[in-house]
């Protein structure tokens, strides 16, 4: 007679949780525990369609042991003595992952595996509620580990880069800046979000997962929601008792990079934490035909995660994490007024231009740390209830180096410092049919020129202090759930700035601004294997510093740029429908359509003047409202063609117009289709999960523009090829991968229209990349 | 527990409104900026002073300039100085564009037929620089005098050094026309 005993388990996996959820089931039966050896069962499964892996490979480290699942994905083991193991299991298709199991008696473990889709494109019921996200996970983060955020993103359909050479900033569904909020650990990233080169200033590595999340779901954090929201965290930390790390190496052939991540990680017995760091460098990068000069990077960053319940009931945790970072900026790219610009286009290589490799970073440059800081303590009220209160705090401290006269080219042109702290309360209440969730925010901003750079700033001194209130509502009936949300948050600013006529003389400007959000999502599970998400939501967004005070030259293009303090609010509303469709195991479709209106729309208009300055002529651009619509639609496909070999095709169309003047909007991406072919085994010889895939992306000129909108024509189309190889190897107790990586196989010559340097100079050559990511 | 996050939060704007900006920080205009720029022009039979003048720099308003009546067939002696204007006074920069030679370079030229350059200066490299040149003048006639002023040119690309700016590069620190008359 057997007893059997269930017990539930939800592992904190030492890597992401998300594309791979895990779910142990326990159980022992007591009948044998008299026995010495302990038999270990089990079965895996696919946690969507429920049905047997099989093939899968379940490995228990201590005792070396490797077996495979059968065809109805059962497995099983005898190990010689109870104690503590450590289980990897992998699939092919399916993220590698290491578990920590303590072993006493004969044990029934299932695994619920999410098929991993190297190009992401799984609609995920976020936090159980009808939204729409996709994710990166931290096993394509870590193979990544030499991408910036921005471009790590740009892996998933609807993203895309705004860049100048190496600084690039996420672009999503056409929305970047001032209209995507970038939330780091849950909270909204502050800095210089208003300039187009300006990066978000978070290490993709120490965060191990990035989601893109749009609907209701977005309605609770702070910062700008007009639709999708970049959500960049950091992992949970491991429930195993044992050090445990992650070791993450590259090297690059472009530009000459290597970088370095290295992850530690425990669970105490009163304290989880996890520590990492990273170094990466690069020296100039080049384009097929020539060094782009002053293109170097460099990059240091720490963070420090803690865990700890205090007072029994209040779980506490501890975030800290500084980012460093020094860019240079294509050195051919500084320029002075349109003739320089007009010059510079029609070169055949940039002005700068040296035959040799250069590894040092040079004017101008820009020199960037971010510090946060998040302290998060949560509660259970009871069984349905729970309680949260967090603070934050970040300092940006951004200095940009320009060529100047005198030794000045070392003094800073722009140096920033920006406080921001945030507190919250949230309350969120969950049963089995409805989760509720309501909260209050305040935060505080406080952005400072520093005198020393001896030039007028672009933005002006400012602080800003932001209630908010947030509720939403998930209902669950039958197949379908329906969200609700609604957001209002508060902005009360005051301005310092010096007015722009001689003599100047300080002046003081206040504002206060009242913005509403609200959303709605419906989710309907038609059949098991299709699913369709409406998103609805309406927005306001209040006109950001720069749109109101900038004032200036904008070096960059040669044009001057001047705010308008009598901007009122931009007023969004954004709809999307998504259809998510598996036909059997070997194809799986996902389509997005959306369209989003923007009345008040703010924009850089053209102004007729030309204005004349002792350095020439600039032309003006001021800002205004319009009333203007982007759509699109973002499709990908996955066919499994035979095992192991995997066809993906994804493309996304975008369009935008400024429909009071009957324009294409400037700054859109261009549309994208991109392939890839993946062949995969799950072993060959003592070398576990070879892989090979090779991408193709043909990204199409963006001709839904006037020649009169940009100082040259859009780029043209072009045409990438990479490839990558990748194979692991158990050595011992440390899970080995290596991998090798070419970007830009063919070496082609391409500019692209989301990058400032498209004035200036080709995009990078080939790149060779070889890296290695140890877990021990 | 309640009473004192709110109290928290209380206190903790306080204390965040009252160490707000200081609001005498600004910078009252550009230590970079060149704001004026003076060429003399000076010969035997007569004298000129072109001026541009542009106090507020990117800000809306014009530029004053002032041009100048040459003689034909004359050749003059030309010398620049520059300013920067801020915090409400010029301040003389020619020095630093002549202790920066090396890093500087004027490019002249003009539409009324006839009138040519040559730079008189040397910079540590023996490039020219242009903050002394000398103009000559040929037949009458009404035009400019484009005067531009390069931060980090190419000096030794082709034709730089004989006072052509096509394969100059660097940045535009100055670019000025002054209108003149050729008697």
């Amino acid at each position: 007679m057997q007893k059997w005993n269930f017990r539930l388990l939800s592992f904190k996996n030492k890597q992401i949780k998300s594309l791979i959820t895990l779910i142990i089931l326990f159980t022992s039966w007591t009948g044998f525990s008299q026995s010495k050896t302990i038999n270990v069962k089990g079965r895996v499964k696919d946690a969507i369609t429920l049905l047997p892996l099989e093939s899968a490979r379940v490995k228990l480290v201590e005792s070396n042991q490797l077996v495979e699942s059968n065809v109805e994905g059962k497995f099983q083991f005898t190990i010689e003595k109870e104690g503590e193991y450590h289980v990897y299991v992998s699939h092919l298709g399916c993220e590698s992952e290491q578990y920590h199991l303590d072993l006493v008696s004969d044990t029934f473990i299932e695994f619920y595996l999410h098929h991993y889709h190297k190009h992401l494109k799984e609609v995920k019921i976020e936090g159980k509620a009808a939204a729409l996200s996709e994710t990166v996970s931290s096993q394509a983060i870590d193979r990544k580990a030499k991408e910036s955020l921005a471009s790590v993103l740009e892996k998933t359909t609807g993203a895309r880069s705004m860049r100048n050479g190496n600084i690039a900033k996420p672009v999503m569904q056409g929305l970047y800046g001032n209209r995507l909020a970038i939330l780091h650990q849950g909270i909204a990233q502050s800095g210089q979000q208003w300039g187009n080169d300006h990066a978000p200033e978070i290490d993709p590595l120490a965060a191990n997962k990035i989601k893109l999340i749009n609907g209701v779901a977005s309605l609770e954090y702070k910062g700008i929601n007009m639709g999708a929201i970049v959500l960049v965290e950091a992992n949970k930390l491991t429930s195993d008792p044992h050090l445990h790390g992650k070791l993450n190496a590259y090297g690059e052939s472009n530009g000459r990079g290597f970088g370095l991540n290295v992850q530690l990680e425990k669970n105490q017995p009163r304290l989880a934490w996890r520590l990492t760091g990273t170094y990466k460098q690069n020296g100039d990068r080049s384009s097929p035909d020539y060094f782009l000069r002053n293109t170097g990077a460099r990059e240091l960053n720490l963070s420090y995660h803690a865990e700890k319940t205090l007072f029994h009931r209040w779980k506490t945790s501890l975030y800290l994490s500084t980012f460093n970072t020094e860019l240079g900026v294509l050195r051919g790219s500084h320029i002075g007024n349109l003739t320089d610009l007009n010059q510079a286009i029609g070169r055949e290589q940039p002005f700068f231009t040296e035959a040799d490799f250069n590894g040092s970073i040079g004017a101008p440059r820009q020199m960037v740390n971010h510090h946060f800081v998040k302290l998060v303590t949560k509660t259970n009220l009871d069984t349905i209830q729970s309680l949260s209160f967090t603070y934050s705090g970040q300092i940006n401290n951004r200095k940009e180096f320009d060529i100047r006269r005198g030794s000045r080219s070392e003094i800073p042109a722009l140096f920033i410092l920006q406080h921001s702290h945030f507190l919250e309360g949230k309350w969120s209440l969950v049963n089995s049919k409805t989760i509720t969730k309501a909260g209050v925010q305040l935060a505080y901003s406080e952005n400072i020129n520093q005198p020393e750079t001896g030039v007028t700033p672009l933005i002006p001194n400012y602080s800003s202090l932001e209630p908010s209130l947030f509720f939403t509502h998930t209902i669950y009936y039958n197949q379908s759930s329906l969200d609700l949300g609604i957001r209002s948050d508060f902005f009360i600013q005051n301005i310092y700035t010096t007015t722009q006529t001689i003599p100047r003389q300080n002046i003081e400007f206040a504002h206060l601004f009242g913005n509403i959000a609200s959303a709605i999502s419906y989710s309907y599970q038609v059949t098991n294997l299709t699913q369709l998400v409406f998103n609805s939501g309406f927005t306001l967004r209040n006109p950001a510093i720069n749109e109101l005070y900038s004032y200036g030259l904008h070096q960059g293009v040669s044009s001057i740029e001047e705010g308008n303090a009598n901007l009122t609010s931009e007023k969004s509303f954004k709809t999307s429908l998504a259809i998510q469709s598996r036909v059997k195991e070997v194809f799986s479709w996902q389509a997005q359509a959306y369209f989003h209106n923007l009345n008040d729309f703010i924009y850089l208009k053209p102004q007729s003047e030309t204005r004349l300055t002792i350095r020439g002529a600039y032309p003006v651009f001021n800002y205004e409202q319009t009333h203007a619509q982007m759509y699109g639609i973002d499709l990908s496909t996955k066919y499994k063609i035979t095992k192991g070999l995997d066809y993906n095709l994804e493309y996304s169309y975008l369009r935008g117009n400024n429909l009071t003047e009957g324009l294409p909007l400037i700054f859109v991406p261009a549309n994208r289709l991109r392939s890839e072919l993946e062949y995969s085994k799950s072993k060959i010889g003592n070398w576990e999960n070879p892989s090979m895939a090779i991408t193709g992306s043909y990204i199409f000129k963006q001709d839904h523009l006037n020649l009169s909108q940009d100082f040259m024509p859009a780029p043209d189309a072009y045409f990438l090829l990479g490839t990558k190889i990748s194979i692991e190897k158990q050595i011992q107790k440390k899970r080995v991968n290596i991998y090798l990586q070419i970007d830009n196989l063919l070496n082609t010559n391409y500019r692209d229209y989301l990058n400032r340097l498209r004035y200036f100079a080709n995009e990078q050559g080939r790149n060779i990349v070889i890296g290695m990511v140890m877990n021990y | 527990m309640k009473k004192s996050i709110i109290s928290l939060i209380v206190t903790t704007s306080i204390l965040l409104f009252t160490n707000s900006c200081k609001k005498d920080d600004h910078n009252h205009g550009d230590h970079d900026s060149i704001n004026k720029v003076i060429m003399e022009l000076t010969s035997a039979s007569g004298n000129a002073t072109l001026t541009f003048e542009d106090k507020d720099g990117d800000g809306g308003v014009a530029p004053t300039i002032i041009g100048g009546s040459l003689k034909g067939n004359t050749t003059y002696t030309g010398v620049i100085r520059l300013y920067t204007y801020h915090d409400n006074q010029y301040e003389e920069k020619t020095a630093e564009i002549s202790s920066e030679g090396t890093k500087h370079q004027f490019f002249f030229s003009s539409t009324v037929a006839g009138i040519s350059f040559t730079y008189t200066d040397k910079d540590a490299s023996n490039s020219p620089i242009g903050l002394a040149s000398t103009l000559k003048t040929v037949g009458s006639g009404t035009g400019v005098i484009k005067v531009i002023l390069k931060h980090e040119p190419n000096k030794s690309a082709a034709g730089v050094a004989g006072g052509d700016v096509t394969n100059a590069g660097g940045e535009t620190d100055a670019e000025m026309e002054f209108p003149i008359t050729v008697i």
